[in-house]
């Protein structure tokens, strides 16, 4: 390499890691409060009475959230009959019913399994479906639904986009998480989500990133397990 | 390896049988996709395979499983058969069957294949 070309290198090589550093700074707005707000809230056992407990402990935080489309993304993974593995089906419904008690446009429940990609199988072993029938709240298989990809308006995630129903979205991006009943990983994720939830030993972590897909007037109404029309989604 | 990585209880998981001394359950497409590629063969883990897939089918409400399970079946000439294409047709006119493309695919592929009695991943040169 002669002096020539390691100039030319050298430059674009500093032009390159500018235009990264810009990029970057342009998208990393934080958005992040500096304290993180938690309620533990008290429940004995999984039942109806969740319903209650984690509709007022929404409201503990004066979410805005009417008008809103809420996407519910709970850790199904797969089904081990007699092994809680699972976020328990009790706790999503009760999160989603508190949200359309809270006046949202509409809740989703969207999953999308690594291991057992047989939703459905899933949903009835589980007895998610059930609970999201009882209900009435729409469900979206993330492996196989029509999803659209959108660019993070918050870096909560480092990936940079979300990826959710089209019509579902509207949202800030909502998680019923089940993995970490370890408390320690709790408070981790407090200095990065919004709002957390410790119910019969799961947390209910709530990120609001923003609405990172905008604002969508069109409403997610349609109950899909039930819509013949659901059809055009998948 | 395929039957290597076979689940002691028969059957394929997504990957290994075992993870970290942990043995894990089987999945329904993985071992029914397996047993395609075992079709011709007579191995232990081949037909502990099949006794499983023959055992699940029964509990399953799945179209998306059922479909799965008919083309196992049908390549290994396996006598559930008829039962569980019924059980598909009961599954697919389910209410609460998803019904979404794939899973509508795959069971017209199982319902084809069984009527004609021919392999449908079969590639003919």
């Amino acid at each position: 390499m002669n002096r020539r070309d390691w100039l030319i290198g050298s430059a674009a090589v500093t032009g390159s890691a500018l235009t990264v550093r810009l990029q970057r700074r342009k998208d990393a707005r934080d958005l992040r409060q500096k304290r993180s707000r938690i309620a533990i809230l008290h429940a004995d056992q999984y039942s109806d009475k969740l319903d209650e407990l984690v509709y007022h402990g929404l409201r503990l935080f004066n979410l805005d959230i009417r008008g809103k489309s809420v996407l519910l993304k709970p850790n199904i993974v797969e089904y081990i009959p007699g092994k809680p593995v699972n976020t328990d089906t009790q706790l999503i419904g009760a999160a989603a019913e508190a949200f359309v008690r809270l006046d949202a446009a509409s809740v989703t429940v969207g999953e999308g399994p690594g291991h057992d990609r047989d939703m459905d199988l899933l949903l009835h072993e589980t007895g998610l479906g059930e609970q999201l029938v009882h209900r009435k709240i729409a469900f979206v298989d993330l492996n196989r639904d029509e999803l659209i990809k959108t660019k993070l308006q918050s870096n909560y995630s480092a990936l940079g986009h979300f990826v959710a129903p089209p019509n579902g979205s509207d949202i800030g991006f909502h998680r019923v998480h089940a993995e970490s009943q370890n408390p320690s990983l709790v408070e981790g994720d407090a200095q990065h989500e919004k709002h957390v939830w410790h119910c019969a030993g799961m947390p209910l972590r709530l990120a609001q990133e923003h609405s990172p897909l905008g604002r969508n007037p069109r409403m997610h109404s349609r109950y899909l397990r039930n819509d013949p029309s659901s059809l055009r989604n998948r | 390896m395929l039957r290597d990585r076979a689940c002691p209880q028969g059957g394929w998981n997504a990957g290994n049988g075992i993870v970290f001394g942990s043995a894990l359950t089987p999945h329904t497409d993985t071992t029914a996709i397996a047993l395609l590629a075992l079709a011709e063969n007579a191995d232990p883990a081949d037909v502990q395979g099949l006794n499983w897939l023959r055992a699940a089918f029964v509990k399953c409400s799945s179209a998306y499983s059922l479909a799965w399970f008919a083309i196992a079946f049908l390549m290994h000439q396996d006598r559930v058969l008829d039962r569980c294409i019924a059980y598909l047709h009961r599954a697919l006119f389910s209410e609460l069957s998803i019904s979404n493309i794939e899973t509508l695919s795959l069971a017209v592929i199982a319902i084809n294949a069984v009527e004609g009695n021919e392999n449908p991943f079969q590639v003919v040169i």
